[in-house]
């Protein structure tokens, strides 16, 4: 195994351009090591990107003009523990505070990094369906330059991702919007130190009008990658979200998904609480509305 | 004879004493298994089957041999004496030779000069093997009559109460699954070779005096050859009982072969995928009541997957069976109890031996009769309570420290029975209770390793040293032998010293088990005291003891050599239970035990949340009991696991979660609230009246949770751990009827 | 660019004391500090970040040594269990467990009690749930859980008491 300590994000570019055969970014450790104590990772390259500051920040970027909007900023080594402390997400990205709060325990929360937590592409990962159903893009670069791809586009399957071997993920750009609201739930086998059996994220927008002006909604632990329910969505976005619409998404909601049997729960117990949490979520909406 | 030692005669006894080994505890300078090193010491790693049964054709190890840092690699050929662990049946080969058993099944042992040299060669061992049909659950064995062991207990006839007209009646099929001791120190030894002929083995462990079998008999050696010395251990609940013998005569047979100490330390995966576990249980139980509420007969088939080897599944298992009925007057019962034998991991001792399992069944049952009964559940089970007097299943008279109505009614007025109501939404809250008993010590079946031994020096400058022949655990042994100790000899317990459990210092004081070390060491230390005391206060009569310190006292007593040491032995009064009938004075005495439980359950989504837990239990006397606390609450949450989250998914043999992130033990924030009672009814033959508390606490918790899960909505679990899941597919079934 | 060497100087300050070290670049944190310093106070329970047992703190935060390599942990400020007890006296957590009788093998509690000393430096005066949010990440087999919450609560108080 060869190490390798790039000290800014150019060089850790040019260490992946110029090597062959397997390659992992180190950042938080969290995933990495328990993969190497496996033995999977037997002769590859590492590139621990975990001293490079600047990849550390969480901001917002006011818009460069009037189409792309402002948004904010999370570098992909910002740890969940730095987006607890983040007011703006707290304030911009509810749903994303709330799953940081309860991924793993303290000390995963000081280490493991968001981005990490998107590039190991696993459906359970808490950070994702927040980001997702807040129409969140990544950042990718390489030495060709940067492209940008909708996060929900990232992963196509369990801990298989688009990222380019001589990419990395440099941060997450969230769309910053005014009069949102957000709530992430899950389920676990217990407190903390869990991986969720199920989760759901909500992202809302709402303009004062019945029907809300954005409604994202996203699911861990139920499909081969974190997904979008985009048939729920579209029938908020249609008829605004009342009693009579949250009962038939919760129908919906469960024809949208794709569950597995596994060591931590069953398909048909994943599919029914994906209804169960929607209603539970939105419920909570209807009746503490915010401004 | 009184109930209680007056408060005022005790001095030490019954105070909460800091515990000894505290402060190395907490600044990191205690010394377990693998913070110990010695110079030219090699590494081990086992190579192990993938097979769950397969016959051995060929082991090729010259190629592993080759690899880096590699010094030796040994298999069933090199061992020097016998290639078996000696317990009870002798089955259980050190490493596999001709036949695979189970999956993990050790059948090499690799020492080099670094850990990561050792685990590398570990894929270098070509093994051919031809497989063969393995048998993988308890109903397979059963049609194969493969049966380890079988246990029958008989009394009256059953089978003519179940005819009776009007007599009601509940059958069901309860199952629970495998339990993993999840101690936070998987096991590992260390063996030396002393440079006298033998061989020392240090390490994480429950009972010594097993280890030292299992190493003699590997290597062909007396005992007095072998020492074994105890290091810190981090916990055991069971799973350092009978498996380390495992580990420790590997490590033994490197060191042996090489000339060098060898550590052998245990992965996670590894321990967890291997070692001895909470056997899984299908019991089968019918009981019937009369329709005034008295028990009337309960017939029970008890079965136990034992895995590959017997282990100490035998008497696992008759412990269980004893205790098959619950703590109350059945006049009726027949018990069938066996232990299976598949290719799968070989079960073993975990807190509560047998008795967890079967709890669940019988005070399900409890409940299900109350319910039929129309009986409220606390109110039922008290007109059935074994009272002073009365006759266990097995024919045993319980006589003495018989506080069971005192736990059960302080236990209850803790959990609010009478005024706990149920409230109505998405989350529905709930009470049940279990009564349970647990006979200390190992019983009638065995009883040749009952006796313990101590030895009790006291130094010139006044230091006493205590050795004995059980362990400290975590459970507070060495705080607690010394509380008597310093109690017996009226001495300050500074001037005690509880050193390292050691085979050398005294006679084979059998297993750290049963929850019989308060007892049994304790006795035997007390034992050692008084005849030493009774020496200080002949020879210092003329000088009025009583204004002596200790010190001085003893300090007077050196000068008029005055023989300061002395060894104790306690032997329990004797036991019997006849095999044929199942009948006998089984054990010498009980812990009289109740839990209720308090939860919520999420009708939605089938979670349950544990909001209070009341824990009681008759011990004797607490000899310490900011530790008896710590013992209820520990067992407790163990018992919490074991209810809700706590199994091992097996696939071909193969144990799927081996890990901390997928056999989930209960976590800080799932802690409720929990309330010890601790009730005092001596024991004559305790040591101060103390009886034992180690295992108790955990083996009520499952049935009072699943009872409170019922109470609250009105469903029945046959099964554990009553995860959402399950939960939600009986709530749905309900809801369709 | 190249690789990092097989051997590599690392600056490290533990317990106080700074440290230049020459390891291999692939060791673990926690082999850093058990096998190359004999600070065996720090466990290893699981190896995969699962237990909390090897909880240090790195620059003031918990973090589990068994996931991070040691060259992570360059230049930083690493406090163990050792640490907290220098110059034989017990730092007021400590003495809390062992008041409270909080350890019982005690093979979790150098991580439990390094959590908590985090924990009560964030929050001087912790609720019961905030401990055991807290806590989250160190698992106990033993306790029950209770008795170390009762340590911490009491520790805040002395803490409080004494400023």
């Amino acid at each position: 195994m060869k190490i390798y300590k790039p000290s800014s994000i150019n060089e850790a570019l040019k260490i992946l351009h110029e090597l062959s055969g397997p390659r992992y970014i180190l950042a938080g450790g969290t995933d990495l090591l328990v993969q190497a104590k496996d033995g999977v990772l037997l002769k590859s390259s590492w590139i621990d990107i975990s001293g490079i500051n600047e990849l550390k920040v969480i901001k917002e970027i006011p818009a460069q003009n009037e189409k792309t909007g402002s948004f904010i900023w999370i570098g992909c080594c910002a740890t969940f523990n730095d987006c607890i402390r983040s007011a703006i997400i707290e304030k911009h990205i509810p749903s994303l505070h709330q799953a940081c709060k309860i991924v793993g325990g303290p000390q995963i929360r000081n280490m493991g990094t968001i981005g990490g937590n998107i590039a190991n592409a696993s459906p359970a990962a808490d950070s994702v369906p927040p980001l997702i159903s807040a129409g969140a893009e990544l950042e990718l670069v390489s030495l060709h330059g940067k492209r940008t791809v909708l996060l929900e586009e990232f992963a196509t399957g369990p801990r298989k991702t688009i990222l380019r071997e001589d990419e990395i993920i440099l941060g997450i750009k969230v769309p910053k919007d005014k009069n949102v609201t957000g709530k992430f739930m899950r389920l676990g086998t217990r407190t903390s130190m869990a991986i969720s059996k199920v989760s759901i994220a909500i992202h809302l927008k709402n303009n004062g009008k019945s029907t809300p002006e954005h409604v994202g909604i996203a699911l861990g632990s139920v499909a081969p990658t974190v997904i979008r329910a985009k048939h729920t969505e579209r029938l908020f976005i249609e008829r605004g979200i009342n009693q009579n619409t949250i009962q038939e998404a919760s129908n919906i909601i469960m024809t949208e998904v794709s569950p597995i049997n596994d060591i931590r729960s069953t398909k048909e117990y994943r599919r029914a609480m994906c209804g169960i949490l929607l209603t539970r979520i939105l419920t909570s909406f209807c009746v503490t509305p915010k401004p | 004879m009184t109930n209680t030692f007056p408060e005022s005669s005790l001095s030490i006894v019954g105070k909460s004493v800091k515990r000894l080994d505290a402060p190395d505890k907490v600044k990191g300078t205690a010394k377990y298994i693998d913070d110990l090193s010695f110079t030219g010491m090699l590494y081990g790693a086992v190579v192990r089957s993938p097979h769950p049964h397969a016959e051995i054709l060929e082991i090729k190890i010259e190629k592993a041999l080759k690899v880096k840092g590699i010094t030796g690699i040994y298999t069933a050929k090199d061992i020097p004496g016998k290639n078996i662990i000696p317990l009870i049946h002798q089955d259980q080969p050190l490493l596999a030779e001709k036949t695979i058993n189970h999956i993990g099944e050790g059948i090499a042992v690799i020492a080099g000069e670094s850990l990561l040299a050792a685990k590398s060669a570990l894929e270098a061992v070509k093994i051919k093997y031809k497989p063969l049909a393995p048998t993988l659950t308890m109903e397979e064995a059963w049609e194969k009559q493969d049966i380890l062991t079988h246990w029958t207990i008989v009394n009256g006839d059953v089978e003519k109460i179940f005819q009776e007209p009007g007599t009601i009646m509940i059958e069901d099929t309860y199952y629970t699954p495998y339990q993993e001791h999840a101690y936070l120190e998987t096991n590992g030894m260390i063996a030396v070779l002393d440079g006298l002929g033998g061989i020392i083995v240090y390490g994480s462990l429950q009972c010594p005096f097993y280890v030292q079998n299992a190493v003699a008999a590997v290597l062909g050696i007396p005992l007095n050859k072998v020492r074994i010395i105890q290091a810190t251990t981090g916990g055991g609940f069971g799973g350092k009982e009978d498996s380390p013998s495992l580990p420790a005569a590997m490590a033994a047979l490197m060191a042996w072969k090489s000339g060098r100490p060898v550590k052998l330390i245990f992965e996670r995966e590894e321990d967890m995928a291997v070692m001895s576990k909470r056997h899984p249980a299908r019991i089968d139980y019918k009981s019937a009541v009369y329709p005034d509420g008295r028990l009337a007969a309960v017939e029970i088939n008890y079965c136990l997957n034992g895995g590959a080897y017997a282990t100490l599944s035998p008497v696992v298992l008759w412990r269980g069976a004893v205790h098959a009925a619950g703590p109350y007057k059945v006049p009726n019962v027949k018990i069938n109890a066996y232990v299976l034998k598949t290719n799968t991991i070989p079960c073993g001792a975990f807190r509560g031996f047998g008795e967890p399992q079967v709890a669940f069944a019988s005070e399900s049952q409890m409940d299900r009769l109350a319910e039929k009964l129309c009986m409220d559940p606390l109110e039922f089970r008290l007109k059935n309570i074994l009272r002073k007097g009365e006759q266990t299943i097995t024919g045993q008279k319980v006589e003495t420290s018989m506080g069971f109505e005192e736990v059960i009614e302080k236990v209850t007025a803790r959990a609010d029975w009478h005024n706990n109501q149920p409230e109505n939404c998405t989350r529905k809250r709930g009470i049940g209770i279990a009564l349970t008993y647990y006979g200390v010590g190992l019983g009638a079946r065995g009883k040749h390793l009952n006796p313990a031994g101590a030895n009790v020096v006291i130094a010139p400058d006044g230091s006493v040293t205590l050795a004995v022949g059980t362990t400290e655990l975590g459970q507070g042994m060495f705080t607690v032998l010394a509380q008597i100790a310093s109690e017996t000899l009226n001495c300050p317990i500074d001037l005690i010293r509880v050193i390292e459990p050691d085979t050398s210092r005294v006679p084979d004081s059998g297993p750290t088990v049963a929850s019989r070390t308060t007892l049994m060491s304790g006795n035997a230390v007390k034992n050692a005291c008084l005849e030493i005391k009774a020496r200080m206060e002949k020879a210092l009569s003329n000088e009025n003891i009583n204004k002596l310190q200790f010190q001085e006292a003893a300090a007077e007593c050196i000068k008029k050599s005055v023989h300061l040491a002395a060894h104790g032995w306690a032997v329990p009064p004797w036991t019997t239970f006849d095999e044929v009938t199942g009948q006998g004075d089984t054990y010498i005495t009980y812990t009289w035990s109740a839990t209720i439980a308090e939860t919520e359950v999420d009708m939605e989504t089938g979670e349950v949340k544990v909001i209070k837990i009341v824990s009681g239990h008759d011990i004797g006397k607490v000899i310490n009991p900011q530790m008896g606390e710590g013992q209820i609450e520990g067992g407790v949450m163990q018992g919490v696991g074991y209810a809700l989250t706590e199994e091992h998914i097996v696939n071909n043999g193969k144990i799927l979660n081996n890990q901390f992130s997928t056999y989930l033990i209960p976590v800080a924030p799932d802690t409720p609230e929990i309330i010890s009672v601790i009730v005092e009814n001596a024991f004559h033959w305790g040591p101060y009246g103390a009886k034992g508390l180690g295992e108790a606490p955990l083996i009520g918790v499952a049935p009072a949770i699943t009872n409170s899960i019922a109470n609250a909505v009105g469903i029945r679990l046959n099964e554990i751990p009553a995860t959402p899941e399950r939960i939600r597919h009986k709530l749905q079934e309900k809801a369709k009827q | 660019m190249k690789p990092l060497p097989k051997k590599i100087t690392i600056s490290i300050t533990i317990n106080e004391t700074p440290h230049s070290i020459i390891i291999e670049p692939t060791m673990r944190l926690i082999d850093l500090l058990r096998e190359k310093l004999f600070l065996t106070g720090t466990k290893e329970g699981c190896g995969k970040g699962e237990c909390g047992a090897c909880t240090i703190l790195v620059n003031g935060k918990t973090v589990l040594s068994c996931l991070m390599l040691a060259i992570q942990a360059d230049k930083a400020k690493i406090t163990t269990i050792e640490g907290l007890s220098q110059n034989k006296k017990t730092d007021p957590i400590q003495e809390a467990f062992i008041q409270e009788g909080a350890s019982q093998c005690g093979f979790c509690i150098p991580g439990m009690i390094v959590s908590s000393k985090a924990l009560l430096h964030e929050n001087s005066n912790p609720s019961i749930e905030e401990i055991k949010y807290g806590l989250g990440g160190n698992l106990c087999r033993c306790t029950g859980y209770s008795k170390i919450f009762k340590a911490v609560q009491c520790a805040s108080k002395t803490k409080n008491e004494n400023i």
